[in-house]
């Protein structure tokens, strides 16, 4: 059975000056999925993790988040700080440089998504706490984020990114900062924290041993998608 | 070296990088010079004015220069927050040229040259500035009436002076403050000391504060063992000394607090300004600890003029004066404080650029980050004024008192001045919301 779209851009078009950074994209990610995102330096795959998780804003087209039981929502078109309400309660983020804050612990970092949306301090790091034991931190919750490594620092990362139970998470280059047995052990985790939950999860990277975990895998050249294919364990980088 | 120069010249060509970044401490700097060029004119008026050798037999003189030492403080360290956030701003573009084979010497210089020769263009605009707040400074009153343009207007040659001090001591205080920072080909590192031992410092910090109290109540015993000039002497030492050990307990105390604060934080803002206190609780003291000083002097002083507020005649009129001149360095001081403030506030952004991007990302609301970067400037500034204030209180305890008791009035207009030196140093930290806008856009 095919799942319900989550996800759903048309048309996206995004100049920055002659360039065109994303030229009519247009795509459907459905629950459950984990979408690689691929494409050379300059392709467009950032941009386009951008404009489908509501940082930036496309020239023209549109995207529609539709969250499992709730009301679709046109992303396009909504001001700033509706965008960040969006991404605070309905997105979650993974960067390639953790991008904790230093001075917190692990399970206040993985609080503070929560912390935001008014929750008491000790639910909200009780459930920070959980997801940090589901993702193998158990015992750690205490630490800051120097006193832990860079596999254990992004899995955290990924607490924070799924706390909020966002239906999508957004990924880029995750394991670009990792060496690979760490990176296939975080790779794990986050699978494990959003398909493995039925959430959907976004991801570019370029790494082809990376993608190919992934159910589909998207390639841009030149802001266009020129391939769109389910992942196999043979994909290879073109 | 001789590079420096062409490189200098390449990276000073305009772009959108970080524009606020460079206007900032331009403006400190124009303020700064301006204000300093008040105060020195003051000061040499005050030396040589024969009005103030009738009334006030040179005292005048004395508290001017006093005055102009306190306000080198504050230059100091705005000079050494340019210097830092000249490194920031270049970040990116420092560390590529190390990769591409510039010397750590190079780097240094190139930092050096561009935090002075901001501080410079600031100087030149300050002393437009202060030709255009002349006209004002003329109707300050002293001696019993408006002092007059012509008294307080700077000889050139001390203008000059001033100018070249400013200058002089933003290149120093640059190049001592990029000590603790290094640029290596894969980015800007600040280097961090260990924190203070915190019982150490509190235990030294008390006996000698106490031994001090004892010293100043038993004055007049000390004056008469050791004669008025050399007892004035000490009494000043002592003063200092106080100053440097609440500089001691300064950074234990934001550290303890910082630790309450993310311990009974409720929500995001106090959890984060609480952790970053507590971590970084030296350089959150030193930013602030101008304050220290300032509510130092507003208590020792301002409660021993409201006593004097009796006085009539000549000394009637000195009073007046020196309550003048009190309110005046006060005033001085906070603007000097706000813009240090702003200026290493507007570092800091920049150093944490990455980060206020993620959280930007995560659609953090831009208030929350606000409300925690003024925490963690408001939270040390109110201690450094409580412990300025407490320190005062103890070293001169009988006059306080006596003051409370007299001249309320007197002691609630030194609170007004606080009141808007807070306000100050808080649009200060306003002032830096266009460089975090322009990072969460990707402009700088």
């Amino acid at each position: 059975m095919t799942s319900s779209p989550v996800l759903t851009a048309a048309g996206l078009v995004k100049r920055y000056g002659a360039l065109a950074a994303l030229d009519t994209v247009s795509l459907t990610i459905r629950a459950g999925e984990s979408v690689a995102v691929m494409g050379a330096s300059g392709s467009g795959k950032t941009t386009l993790l951008h404009t489908l998780a509501a940082v930036i804003a496309p020239d023209s087209g549109s995207v529609v988040l539709s969250p499992p039981g709730a009301e679709p929502t046109e992303l396009v078109g909504l001001s700033e700080s509706e965008r960040a309400r969006v991404r605070r309660t309905l997105l979650g983020f993974v960067f390639q440089e953790h991008l904790l804050l230093p001075e917190l612990t692990a399970v206040e970092n993985a609080a503070l998504p929560l912390l935001l949306t008014g929750m008491r301090r000790p639910d909200a790091e009780r459930h920070a706490a959980g997801w940090l034991a589901a993702l193998g931190l158990a015992g750690m919750e205490t630490r800051r984020i120097g006193q832990l490594s860079g596999g254990q620092a992004q899995r955290v990362a990924i607490a924070r990114a799924q706390v909020t139970g966002a239906p999508v998470v957004f990924a880029d280059e995750p394991t670009g900062a990792l060496d690979s047995a760490t990176s296939a052990d975080v790779l794990s985790a986050l699978l494990h924290a959003t398909t493995g939950q039925g959430r959907t999860l976004v991801m570019v990277t370029h790494d082809a041993e990376v993608a190919r975990r992934c159910s589909r895998i998207v390639r841009l050249r030149d802001g266009r998608v020129i391939d769109d294919t389910a992942a196999t364990p043979l994909e290879t980088t073109r | 070296m001789s590079t420096v120069l062409p490189l200098a010249r390449l990276l000073s060509r305009p772009s959108r990088q970080g524009r606020a970044a460079i206007v900032l401490p331009a403006v400190a700097f124009a303020v700064t010079t301006a204000l300093l060029l008040v105060v020195a004119g003051g000061a040499h008026m005050f030396l040589v004015d024969p009005r103030a050798q009738d009334t006030g037999d040179g005292f005048y003189g004395i508290l001017a220069s006093l005055a102009l030492l306190l306000l080198a403080v504050p230059l100091v360290t705005l000079g050494a927050a340019a210097a830092r956030l000249s490194s920031r701003r270049r970040n990116d573009r420092l560390a590529t040229l190390r990769l591409l084979g510039a010397s750590g010497r190079e780097i240094w210089a190139l930092t050096v040259l561009e935090a002075t020769s901001v501080a410079a263009a600031g100087a030149v605009v300050g002393v437009a500035l202060y030709v255009a707040l002349l006209p004002l400074v003329g109707l300050l009153p002293f001696f019993g009436g408006p002092v007059g343009m012509a008294s307080v207007a700077i000889d050139p040659l001390l203008g000059a002076g001033v100018l070249v001090g400013v200058v002089v001591i933003a290149a120093v205080s640059a190049a001592a403050s990029l000590r603790k920072v290094t640029v290596t080909p894969l980015g800007v590192r600040t280097r961090s000391a260990a924190p203070p031992s915190r019982r150490a410092a509190l235990i030294i910090g008390l006996v000698v504060i106490a031994a001090v109290a004892l010293l100043i109540a038993n004055f007049a015993v000390v004056g008469e063992l050791l004669g008025p000039a050399i007892a004035l002497a000490v009494l000043l030492g002592v003063f200092a000394g106080g100053m440097a050990l609440l500089n001691l307990v300064g950074a234990p105390i934001v550290a303890a607090r910082g630790r309450a604060m993310a311990r009974h934080a409720r929500g995001a803002a106090q959890l984060v300004a609480g952790r970053e206190l507590a971590a970084h609780a030296g350089p959150s003291w030193r930013r602030v600890s101008g304050m220290a000083l300032v509510s130092f002097i507003a208590v020792v002083a301002g409660c021993g003029l409201a006593i004097a507020d009796a006085a009539e005649g000549a000394e009637g009129t000195l009073m007046a004066d020196i309550r003048t001149g009190v309110l005046l360095t006060l005033g001085i001081a906070f603007v000097l404080l706000a813009c240090a403030v702003g200026v290493t506030q507007a570092a800091s952004v920049l150093e944490e650029r990455d980060l206020i991007v993620g959280l930007d990302r995560l659609g953090i609301p831009d208030a929350e980050l606000r409300r925690a970067r003024r925490l963690t400037v408001m939270v040390p500034l109110r201690w450094a004024a409580i412990g300025g204030a407490a320190l005062g209180g103890v070293l001169s305890f009988p006059i306080v008192g006596i003051s409370l008791l007299v001249a309320p009035l007197s002691v609630a207009t030194i609170a007004l001045t606080f009141v808007a030196g807070f306000a100050l140093v808080a649009a200060a930290l306003a002032s830096t919301r266009p460089i975090v806008t322009g990072i969460r856009r990707g402009a700088v």
